[in-house]
């Protein structure tokens, strides 16, 4: 009865006052929304990763081996009793077409050779949409859109691939098979597996990939299935994966950005609860006297906060619900904007767990702001009703409450790391996210300290506008750290997305080689340097032999035993490209150990890169076992060279091996060559006629590729910087509507004491402008040496500062601010002296 | 039922400690009215905020309708208020978010009591607005709110009603219409009834006056006796 009392009383006495809770209402809705959607959304894409699982491997369980096929013997003996099995290659060559008018092109191609029992799940997707085994009969190949679309070609054309001439029986619309989304050499060619035998181009250590994927008769034994065949063939040459597998590939992308972009949403919520502060505690002074009037006809303190902790909770249960409307909603009309960066078709559905998650966080923020004033609005006394001029209540604070908010932080903070789906990144990204605000404020009431010192030295208007800014309780530290908050956030991934645009896809293709040519057979190196000879504009710059390899034990123990650095584990997940060299390669620093005799002929030995070594946890001396085409080699590591500098985009590697026995090995040669662009078609079309299998990739289409990927990734994050400067603009907004009354009072004291509009609005604009230049230039150091920290000592690329983008920024930021300052107290320029006065 | 000994307070201002009541004793019998008179500043609604367990005294004991104060916190202070005392304000301190029903079912519903709104158009009816109980007090006259307040101050039928200067803010008609209805209901319950006010003429209507005079009381208008001489204030009742 009595709460259903207090919850009545708590009603009554909202009435009216929730436009003042626009603010509150908006920072809410605004963190909770972009905690959900981002939550929807992840969890859309893994339910879809999910439910795609078999058909996105293939099969329940996939075994692949790299450049060598495997024994037809040894397929049957793999294979899981009463299974389907489908075959699949996947190399790389070079198309030739010949349109209409006239101009041949090249461009290369990923070919994908499949069976007739391909796909065992899914659909392949194909227009016209016929069987597979009618697109696919002999001589004919489905292609991408990208295809005739860069050629000039249509479907019923005829295009050579290596020594044959295909025709293009429709296009390829959807491939069940094909975790995209990454960088691909170029588009998708599908053919039949004797179309593909009969090109030519599957010569001995040819980059291929030859894959056989299952379908079980029950397919819930995958996991288990792929166990057993591990156990049993410990040593084995192919790798095998079962369809539990593709989740977790999938999610090393998504959950990074998921969890960046749910943090980011955090710091909105954070930066957003200083308005929420701001605006419970303008309302409750505005109830003082009616919560002394309650306490007077005998409400306790436990009353007071009852009544006013129900209104504050019901407001963020509003606010909280509308955001995970929002949340909720925001998926849908996203998904097809971001859905190039992921595998799978979204199909975005109702998500409870991650709405519940991001709902509690947002309860919880309002809690963590709304703590403090509601406590102090229990200290409320009758006697307030009595006195003026003498001390109301207030003072100082009492340590349990202290506790409690230390309490509500706590929680939050668990409640955040244990929802963010990588703990390590959330956390870092908090201990940021507090650091700037610890700065911002110390910025800030720096500033505010030195605006006293200043005042005597200021004109008139000047001294007027700092020691409004000084005045104690106007909220000028929250406002600093919330746009400053937000002005970092935004430089930060202004500059960062500008220096990697300008070292990615500006400089990057300066320095790197324009052609890279792979698959140059150890007997075709010779005729390949012969036709670059004869291109007069075009040079070899580097020549380097490759065979694919994979680790498989790190000092003698098994690679799945070793715990290795997360940053570093992707060397061992596949099959990677390692090369040998006699003489230690040019702008190389070695760290640890020696490089090999030129003339060394003895037992293998392996320079690895310091970075990779540290990662596994050894060192000179220790022993690297390869995998090599199904051979295991034990290597003794030699030395250990400086990190590799990819960005200076020279071919480098991981592993270089000192030669000797494994020359022996199949392989191939890897070449850079630098040719003008206006003669790289031609070097292309030679290269096509003469070499066939020999697959160029031009570094410049592979960077458009990686911009229009990263383009979309700094799309998210940018959208996600200006919800958090939005944020702080509310926040500076809801600060000025807390102090609004004074500001009003102050305007009509100057009217009558002979002020004129013009400087009442020069004060307003002088106040507002400095406290958004405060937060400006402490947002932007903020922004930019956050910025600098990812390019330069995290990622290892040259720095750039582009002074115009933080000086329009801040001084956009610095307009906003006068600007919202001055229309939040129009009224003060034109509210009739007398009204007010009367007021009072 | 009030009996206060050597009582003082001190509050803080900005400029320091303020010695506002400087050992104040006073007696009221049961059912009796009393005034307190004297210059602003003299400590008169101060005395009042003591009496009313809304200010603790720094000093001396507070004895109100068999409790003593003094050792009380401020939530049992509140419940003490609302069990033995009601208050009028010169301000009215209705609720402006709420209807004058909804103020005086105030203590009610604080209390937990139910049918709070009908008791309280009840109250309502007695002060002669039955027909404004759905008037928000910025809708309502200055005298309508403060029978409001009056109606919420007798609404849980208070042993003691304190009321500070509660024609201060209203004109001389408005004036006398409340204080013919204060005393009216007061007398009809036999309530105890402490006023502070500036009024000698309304002083004189109820059974004693004391005056309040820099943190001294004294016994008559003239404040020429000392009340610690004469502690018993009874008079015979209005």
């Amino acid at each position: 009865m009595r709460w259903f009392n207090l919850g009545r009383i708590a009603r009554r006495d909202l009435r009216g006052s929730l436009a003042g809770f626009a603010i509150f209402f908006a920072c809410t809705a605004l963190g909770v929304a972009t905690i959900a959607s981002v939550g929807v959304l992840n969890e859309s894409i893994s339910q879809a990763v999910e439910r795609d699982a078999a058909a996105l491997l293939g099969g329940d369980i996939s075994i692949g081996q790299p450049n060598i096929d495997l024994d037809p013997a040894e397929v049957a003996r793999l294979a899981p009793e009463r299974s389907r099995m489908t075959a699949n290659v996947r190399t790389n060559a070079i198309l030739h077409a010949d349109p209409q008018d006239g101009e041949s092109r090249n461009i290369p191609v990923e070919i994908k050779a499949v069976d007739e029992a391909y796909p065992l799940y899914g659909a392949l997707g194909s227009e016209p949409a016929l069987p597979v085994s009618e697109l696919l009969a002999d001589g004919r190949i489905i292609v991408e859109s990208a295809v005739p679309a860069r050629l000039g070609i249509a479907v019923g054309d005829e295009v050579r691939i290596g020594e044959r001439t295909l025709r293009i029986a429709g296009i390829l619309t959807h491939e069940p098979d094909r975790i995209g989304g990454y960088i691909n050499l170029g588009p998708r060619v599908m053919m039949s597996r004797n179309t593909l035998e009969s090109l030519g181009i599957l010569v001995p250590g040819a980059l291929a990939r030859y894959e056989y994927n299952f379908a079980l008769a029950d397919p819930a034994t995958a996991v288990a299935t792929v166990q057993r065949i591990r156990e049993d063939n410990p040593d084995a040459p192919w790798r095998i994966r079962s369809k539990a597998d593709v989740q977790p590939q999938v999610a090393r992308f998504t959950d990074r950005l998921a969890t960046f972009l749910m943090m980011a949403g955090l710091t909105a919520l954070v930066i957003g609860g200083l308005g929420i502060g701001l605006s419970i505690r303008a309302y409750l002074e505005t109830k003082t006297d009616s919560i002394a009037t309650l306490r007077s006809i005998g409400a306790s303190s436990s009353d007071i906060g009852r009544i006013y902790g129900i209104q504050l909770a019901s407001l963020a249960l509003g606010g909280t619900l509308a955001g995970l409307v929002i949340g909720q909603a925001v998926p849908f009309v996203a998904a097809p904007l971001v859905s190039g960066l992921f595998p799978v078709e979204l199909d975005p559905t109702f998500e409870p767990l991650p709405l519940l998650h991001a709902g509690a966080i947002g309860m919880l923020a309002v809690a963590l702001f709304a703590w403090l004033p509601l406590a102090r609005c229990r200290d409320v006394a009758p006697a307030d009703l009595f006195r003026s001029g003498i001390q109301k209540t207030g003072g100082r604070m009492r340590h349990g409450r202290h506790a409690v908010l230390f309490g509500i932080g706590a929680l939050l903070v668990i409640l955040v790391l244990a929802g963010a789906p990588r703990i390590g990144i959330a956390a870092v990204f908090l201990a940021a996210v507090v650091a700037v605000m610890l700065v911002l404020a110390g910025a800030a009431r720096l500033f505010l300290w030195s605006a006293k010192g200043l005042r005597p030295m200021a004109g008139p208007r000047l001294a007027m506008a700092l020691s409004t800014l000084a005045q104690p309780g106007n909220g000028a530290v929250s406002v600093v750290v919330a746009m400053g908050a937000g002005l970092s956030a935004l430089v930060m991934v202004g500059l960062l997305q500008d220096n990697l645009e300008r070292e990615l896809l500006a400089r990057l293709p300066e320095r790197a080689p324009d052609l890279v040519f792979i698959d140059i057979q150890p007997d075709q190196v010779e005729p390949f340097s012969e036709a670059i000879a004869q291109e007069p504009d075009a040079a070899i710059m580097q020549l380097a032999p490759v065979l694919r390899a994979r680790v498989v034990r790190i000092a003698g123990k098994p690679v799945d035993e070793v715990d290795i650095a997360e940053d570093v584990r992707w060397t061992t997940r596949r099959d990677r490209g390692l090369t040998w060299q006699a003489a230690m390669p040019e702008h190389t620093e070695l760290v640890a150990g020696e490089w090999w005799p030129a003339d060394h002929d003895g037992p293998l030995l392996v320079s690895v890169e310091d970075e990779v070594a540290r990662g596994y946890g050894v060192g000179v001396g220790d022993t690297l076992s390869f995998n090599v085409l199904g051979r295991v080699m034990q290597a003794r590591i030699a030395n250990l060279r400086k990190e590799i500098d990819w960005s200076r985009g020279r071919l480098d590697f991981v592993f270089v091996m000192s030669p000797g026995e494994i020359r022996q090995a199949p392989h191939t040669t890897v070449a850079a060559v630098d040719v003008p662009p206006h003669a790289q078609a031609r070097l292309m079309d030679r290269m096509a006629g003469e070499l066939p299998n020999v697959t160029p990739i031009a570094i410049g289409e592979a960077v458009e590729r990686v911009g229009e990927i990263m383009g979309k990734i700094a799309l998210a994050i940018r959208v996600v910087a200006v919800v958090t400067l939005a944020t702080g603009l509310l926040v500076l907004a809801s600060a000025i509507v807390a102090s609004r009354r004074q500001q009003i009072r102050r305007a009509v004291l100057l009217k009558v004491l002979g002020g004129q509009r013009r400087d009442i609005l020069t004060l307003l604009l002088l106040e507002h402008a400095g406290l958004g230049l405060v937060a400006a230039l402490v947002g932007s150091i903020l922004g930019g040496v956050g910025a600098w920290i990812l390019v330069s000592p995290v990622m290892g690329l040259g720095w750039t500062l582009a002074p115009g983008l933080v000086a329009a920024t801040s001084l956009t930021a610095i307009l906003l601010a006068a600007a919202i300052g001055a229309f939040v107290l129009r009224r003060a320029l034109t509210v009739p002296a007398a009204t007010i006065l009367r007021q009072t | 039922m009030i009996g206060i000994r050597d009582v003082h307070l001190e509050l803080q201002s900005q400029a320091g400690k303020v010695h506002i009541l400087k050992g104040v004793d006073l007696d009221v019998r049961r059912g009796t009215s009393t005034s307190v008179i004297g210059p602003s500043g003299s400590g008169k609604s101060s005395l009042l905020a003591v009496i009313g367990g809304i200010e603790k005294a720094t000093g001396g004991s507070v004895r109100v309708a068999d409790t003593e104060l003094t050792g009380l916190d401020e939530d049992e202070l509140a419940l003490f208020r609302r069990e033995h005392v009601g208050i009028i304000f010169q301000s009215f301190h209705l609720v402006p978010t709420m209807t004058a029903v909804e103020n005086v079912a105030l203590p009610l519903e604080l209390a937990g009591l139910s049918g709070a709104s009908g008791r309280a158009a009840e109250r309502l009816d007695e002060v002669g607005l039955s027909h404004r109980l759905d008037h928000y007090p910025g809708q309502l006259s200055g005298g309508e709110q403060q029978r409001v307040a009056l109606a919420r101050a007798l609404v849980n039928d208070p042993e003691l009603l304190l009321a500070d200067e509660p024609t201060g803010n209203l004109d001389s008609d408005t004036g006398d219409q409340i204080i013919d209805l204060l005393f009216a209901t007061r007398s009809h319950r036999s309530t105890t009834l402490l006023l502070v006010t500036h009024d000698p003429a309304l002083a004189r209507l109820c059974d004693n006056t004391v005056t309040m005079r820099d943190g001294h009381l004294s016994a008559d208008a003239d404040g020429d006796a000392d009340i610690s001489a004469e502690p018993s204030l009874a008079g015979s009742g209005r």
